[in-house]
């Protein structure tokens, strides 16, 4: 009883955090990509491994732009499938297949978030360095990455008993 | 393997040989009047141990008093 409390309680402050986080993200990404589309230049102090006095064109920071975009997708994503499942839990609605499936959600776009670290960073240079005399391909796995490979095994996995678990709960439900 | 009997429960049987109402058998076992109405109708997957012992011991019966295999067909 003592753990449905703390659960509700604290998913209720989760459910805020999630839900700012899930409206600022693509603010703040939507914000730096009109910056860089606005000043090309600026591009090039944010990926030191093109040579300063690369030029940069308006089309190249577009691209750069869009690909930063639609690489918070599965964070907002993720962040959208938190807000849910923390409005169930702190609406008392611990055990069901609906959670289940939301957690398992919230792992795949996670699995993506990995993906996409490893991935942006090598698309952004390549156009970057697009129109240098050497295109450049840079593929960088760093903690963060290795972090959220981790937690999206480990949601998939959680999800995957809550499921279960889920499944437990409707059977002993038709014993009385 | 054989055809599987049917669960049948008897409790109204019991219920009626004892006198006494759902209502009371609900409270004296402590579970709620839905549940024991929806154990007399069979709408349910299973009975526990538990429920199925307070309910001998207020009906002073044994479990084949309030549960019969019947053949199906």
């Amino acid at each position: 009883m003592q753990n449905h409390q703390r659960l509700q309680r604290l998913s209720g402050v989760l459910y805020w955090v999630a839900l700012v986080l899930s409206v600022l993200l693509p603010i703040i990404v939507l914000v730096y990509a009109g910056q860089g589309v606005s000043d090309p230049a600026s591009l090039l102090s944010r990926a030191p491994l093109v040579p300063a006095g690369t030029p940069v064109t308006t089309t190249q920071a577009g691209l750069v732009a869009a690909v930063a975009l639609i690489s918070v997708l599965p964070m907002v994503a993720a962040l959208r499938g938190m807000v849910r499942l923390f409005a169930a839990y702190r609406d008392g609605e611990v055990l069901s297949v609906g959670n289940a499936e939301t957690i398992l959600r919230i792992g795949r776009n996670f699995l993506m978030v990995a993906a996409f670290t490893v991935l942006v960073p090598t698309l952004q240079v390549l156009i970057l360095s697009w129109r240098a005399g050497q295109r450049m391909l840079s593929i960088g796995l760093d903690q963060g990455t290795l972090g959220f490979l981790l937690a999206a095994g480990l949601l998939t996995v959680i999800g995957w008993a809550m499921r279960e678990a889920a499944a437990v709960k409707a059977e002993n439900e038709g014993f009385v | 393997m054989p055809p599987l009997p049917q669960i049948v429960v008897r409790l109204d049987v019991m219920l009626a040989r004892r006198k006494m109402r759902s209502r009371e058998l609900a409270e004296r076992i402590g579970i709620t009047e839905q549940n024991l109405s929806l154990l007399k109708s069979g709408k349910v997957k299973g009975i526990r141990f538990d429920t199925l012992a307070a309910i001998c011991a207020v009906l002073e019966c044994q479990p084949g008093d309030i549960l019969e295999a019947v053949a199906e067909g």
